[in-house]
């Protein structure tokens, strides 16, 4: 299962084998039982805002669009939180949906 | 073995062009060693903080060879913010065990002269996910953003209930020689300063600044040592995505420390507390326990972190204020409760004299906790 990282317009998930404990990055190992090579799934890409930053200043060089933009936490349906970019999103507890309009993620208003 | 800290010393921090990270850290390494009354050639373990500037594979044999030292044990250390307190916390653990009878304990940078601000700002972003975050555009002032508007949200706040500790971290400052920050401001200045991430404004952020901190831990008490009584650790992930934030690693460490020192937070006189943004005091505070869930703006607005107050707090200004220079930043809290427990603070001396110090350092994105308790002899 391959992701945006990997050019895919898809945000993944870790499963443990064992325990079916989620969390997003990528890891050898279940972080709660240790059971090892967890199962990399896809999500819907629907959730709910967590946390909304917008960001005013950011360092010439690094890869971030014009200033203002917006970052968010979103807790995935799938009970997983993940970050993105945000486009027309006002406040935590709002529900969004996945887009990839640069190759990112980034999270608008759900219709 | 019981570790004291015998020998401390903080260099003024702000923008003071015209000396590299070694050299900051040799001047003080070398007022740490003169406090402590011990000579480079004393040292049986030298142990120094990265700077971002230097980038130098070797800090510790480097600051060793330029000091005059020869010691058994060198080597450098990264843990972010919490840095300066994870090396307090390795040389406690040597001279514990016996393996070390005087460790230096060094930090310092040029990070505000030595690269420009943009170079700073990518450098520390790498805190980030290298394919999950970074990617998105995001900068440490972003991420701790991110934190700060789950932080309100939660509790039901908004930006004026954090600016109060941006003020006391101030008004802390202005009687600190040597501190960054200064001029007098209040909740109505943080919240009209310019947007950095929203919530975070510039005042809500600490400044970037050249300077060093050094402490000497040694198994003889000397004159005025101050005991290491306890120190605990948590590292409950790098990265903000997977950060929880119910359970971040600080208030494990905390209680690590005081299980160790037998002591608890109702006996603590003085404490130093990261606070690289105010929502990282506030949340640090509010999950070692020192603040109610919510409340820990509202007791900076009431008083009870000034130098008179239940919990004098930061009371050299702290990153906000007196600055942040890297590692020595976080050192420096280290540096101003030993002081305080030592009764050396002059005219900012905290009223008791305070017996039972606490300090705890934050690296990453509330990545990387480290506390410890320190007692007056």
């Amino acid at each position: 299962m391959t992701d945006w990282t990997a050019g895919e317009p898809q945000v993944c998930f870790d499963e443990c084998r064992s325990c079916a404990r989620r969390w997003p990055l990528p890891r050898a190992a279940c972080p709660h039982c240790g059971t090892p090579d967890p199962q990399r799934r896809g999500a819907a890409g629907t959730g709910t805002v967590a946390a909304l930053t917008v960001v005013h200043r950011a360092p010439e060089g690094a890869p971030h669009p014009p200033t203002p933009f917006a970052l968010v936490l979103v807790d995935l349906d799938e009970g997983v939180r993940v970050m993105g970019r945000a486009a027309g999103v006002s406040a935590v507890g709002e529900r969004v949906a996945v887009g990839f309009p640069d190759g990112v993620p980034s999270f608008a208003p759900a219709r | 073995m019981i570790p004291y800290v015998t020998g401390v010393a903080v260099t003024p921090f702000g923008r003071q062009p015209g000396r590299t990270a070694l050299d900051w850290q040799a001047a003080a390494a070398g007022a740490a060693l003169t406090d402590a009354g011990l000579r480079a050639t004393d040292l049986d373990a030298v142990l120094c903080g990265y700077a971002t500037t230097a980038g130098h594979l070797m800090p510790a044999d480097l600051l060793a060879e330029r000091l005059g030292a020869r010691p058994a044990i060198a080597h450098g250390t990264s843990a972010g913010g919490a840095t300066g307190l994870a090396m307090l916390a390795a040389a406690a653990r040597l001279v514990r065990a016996g393996e070390a009878r005087a460790v230096l304990v060094a930090a310092g940078e040029d990070r505000a002269s030595g690269q420009s601000g943009d170079t700073s700002a990518r450098t520390l972003a790498q805190v980030g996910h290298a394919e999950y975050e970074i990617p998105l555009g995001g900068t440490v002032p972003a991420y701790y953003a991110l934190l700060a508007s789950a932080y309100l949200a939660a509790r039901g706040l908004g930006p004026a209930d954090l600016a109060p500790l941006a003020v006391q971290m101030r008004a802390h400052a202005a009687d600190t020689p040597g501190a960054h920050r200064t001029a007098p401001i209040d909740v109505d200045a943080v919240l009209a300063s310019p947007p950095i991430a929203e919530p975070l404004r510039l005042l809500d952020c600490c400044p970037v600044s050249d300077g060093g901190a050094a402490v000497v831990v040694t198994a003889d008490p000397g004159g005025r040592g101050v005991a290491v009584t306890g120190v605990g650790e948590g590292h409950r992930h790098q990265h903000l995505s997977e950060a929880d934030l119910a359970d971040l690693g600080a208030a494990r460490a905390a209680r690590t420390a005081f299980a160790q020192a037998g002591r608890t937070l109702a006996d603590v006189d003085v404490a130093g507390v990261y606070d690289s943004f105010t929502v990282t005091l506030a949340m640090l505070l509010e999950e070692i326990g020192f603040a109610e869930a919510g409340r820990a703006g509202a007791d900076a607005a009431a008083g009870r972190f000034a130098r008179d107050g239940a919990l004098p707090l930061n009371t050299h200004g702290g990153l906000l204020s007196y600055g942040h220079c890297g590692v020595a930043g976080g050192l420096a809290h280290l540096v101003e409760v030993v002081t305080q427990l030592r009764g050396g603070a002059g005219p900012r001396q905290v009223p008791g004299p305070p017996r039972v110090g606490f300090v705890h350092g934050d690296g990453g994105v509330m990545s990387a906790h480290v506390s410890a308790v320190l007692e007056a002899a």
